[in-house]
């Protein structure tokens, strides 16, 4: 228990991308509809998103600074506010989004409409962000999170996937008309993996636990084990999709129907389960982005933040985390589909994805910030590699969404 | 990865998109074999009634939507295919209004006609 509580944080960060509201949603449309064919660009994203958490960790551990705090520093107010703003926007939808997962999961364990539910999960999240303390936050979801891991045990009740789902792992079978949503699929999951919010979140969380030089190895492990934790319920949701949903012509249009092959597998406890694990997840994704909004503000404005700053000593940061409350509370209210949401979020950060990750090549080869601990040529090849890709998911990321219309 | 830069600009003009018509249309199969599994798993006892519950309000908010989309998607194969597609889905609006849950009521007439409405709206768009 002690070791998953030294990586809760990397655990945490990867609920956010790998399995919150929109995750699920994709992995099961995937899954359902391609099969096994878009494993590879959960791979990519989870080589890419390890690599990032890392170099942020790294960069906070030694310097002391988040990396948008040493955005902020190296390249002006100016620069910072274009991933300040997109950030703030995207994360605006995706709050709304997580907080509408929290009551579609809510829903599923108690049959009431989840609308009605949107201000209840609302007034949870906010309750559980003003006071709770950051081990709370960051503890609770990552070890209740393991619940996800039931994917993976569902996989191996139904009997792992049969050979006509392997085979579309290396050979997709997708149609010529179908290629549009394939190619938009596929930029979602690299966008909302890749997603700078996560990386905001997690250097900013190593500043509130206190890294130092000394947690380079815990950093390491953390970025490696939580991104892999991710990615591994990630991959068994669309595998679990493709066994079960795909050959029963069901597109996993909806969350309800995504967990119809946890049904399947375990029954009723399979839907109690789903239901549990969208809870969890949501709730967790909810608790990292309304943080991450408020770290993002707050560095960039030089406002005092912090978790173990009480709700009086850093005013500004927490009215932030009202503010947004307010703001999804009025757009829940309105009876927006959460899917949608997450799928605009997801859109906006891909937009201005190379905006927030190109910072990274200067800052992590800048030794005023990292000393002896500066990025070797293979980090800088990767860093590249990631800039490149995600330079490519913000040039076809809206018109994929535009053509498909979001699939 | 350059794949998808490099096909993107192609996606539009080549038949690399579904119709609208063929979304909607396919799109709604997918909404009602899933609405018909729901409806089986609760009678082999494996959805709770609060899962079955929730989803079937899903499904009806997903559905409710289809006729008037579907009106106005571009792409149908013959004047008379929206026509065809709307008149199944009508006939088993009731069914996804007032699913049969409990064992009193009909519900394997009810499945089967979910069945056969998905069937022939995925043939509608040869799927």
């Amino acid at each position: 228990m002690k070791r998953l509580l030294d990586v809760a944080l990397g655990i945490l960060t990867a609920i956010g991308g790998f399995v919150d509201v929109g995750a699920v949603a994709t992995a099961g449309a995937a899954g359902a509809k391609f099969g096994l064919g878009l494993v590879w660009a959960f791979l990519l994203a989870t080589v890419a998103i390890m690599l990032l958490v890392e170099m942020s960790g790294r960069l906070t551990a030694v310097s002391g600074k988040p990396y948008a705090a040493a955005i902020r520093e190296h390249f002006g107010f100016k620069f910072y506010l274009l991933p300040l703003t997109s950030e703030l926007v995207a994360n605006g939808l995706m709050f709304t989004a997580e907080i509408g997962g929290v009551a579609i999961a809510l829903s599923l364990l108690t049959g009431i409409s989840w609308h009605l539910l949107f201000p209840v999960a609302a007034i949870a999240v906010f309750l559980t962000v003003w006071f709770a303390s950051f081990e709370v936050i960051e503890n609770g979801p990552a070890i209740l999170g393991l619940v996800t891991l039931s994917f993976v045990a569902a996989i191996v009740v139904l009997g792992g996937p049969p050979r006509e789902v392997v085979v579309t792992l290396w050979k997709p079978d997708v149609k010529p008309d179908d290629l549009g949503e394939y190619m938009f699929l596929a930029a979602a999951i690299l966008g909302a993996i890749i997603s700078p919010y996560l990386i905001f979140f997690y250097s900013s969380g190593a500043r509130e636990e206190g890294w130092s030089r000394r947690s380079l190895g815990l950093n390491k492990m953390t970025a490696i084990i939580g991104m892999g934790f991710g990615s591994v319920t990630a991959i068994a949701l669309v595998t679990l999709s493709a066994m079960v949903l795909g050959p029963m012509h069901i597109g996993g249009g909806t969350l309800g129907e995504v967990g119809l092959s946890m049904a399947t597998a375990f029954g009723r406890t399979g839907t109690v389960l789903f239901a549990l694990a969208l809870l969890i997840t949501c709730f967790g994704a909810c608790l990292e982005v309304s943080l991450s909004m408020s770290y993002n503000l707050a560095q960039g404005l030089g406002w005092r933040w912090g978790e173990h700053h009480k709700p009086v000593e850093a005013a500004r940061f927490n009215l932030t985390i009202i503010v947004y409350v307010l703001v999804a509370v009025a757009i829940g209210l309105l009876g927006v589909d959460p899917l949608q949401l997450a799928l605009l979020g997801s859109a906006v950060t891909a937009l201005l994805l190379p905006v927030a990750l190109s910072p990274f090549l200067v800052i992590m080869n800048d030794k005023h910030y990292l000393g002896d601990d500066t990025n070797g040529w293979i980090s800088n090849v990767g860093t590249i590699g990631i800039i490149v890709m995600a330079f490519i998911v913000a040039a076809v990321s809206m018109p994929l969404l535009v053509l498909t219309g979001g699939a | 990865m350059l794949s998808l830069v490099a096909l993107t600009p192609s996606v539009s003009g080549c038949e690399m998109v579904k119709s609208a018509y063929v979304s909607q249309v396919g799109g709604a199969a997918e909404e009602l074999a899933a609405v018909a599994t729901t409806l089986r798993l609760v009678h082999e006892g494996r959805v709770t009634r609060q899962y079955a519950q929730s989803t079937f309000a899903n499904y009806r908010e997903v559905l409710v939507s289809f006729e008037p989309k579907l009106r106005k998607a571009e792409g149908a194969p013959a004047p008379d295919s929206v026509v065809r597609a709307v008149s199944v889905s009508r006939g088993v609006a009731q069914v996804i209004e007032s699913p049969c849950l409990d064992d009193g009521c009909d519900w394997r007439g009810q499945l089967a006609a979910l069945e056969t409405a998905a069937a022939a709206l995925d043939e509608e768009v040869g799927g």
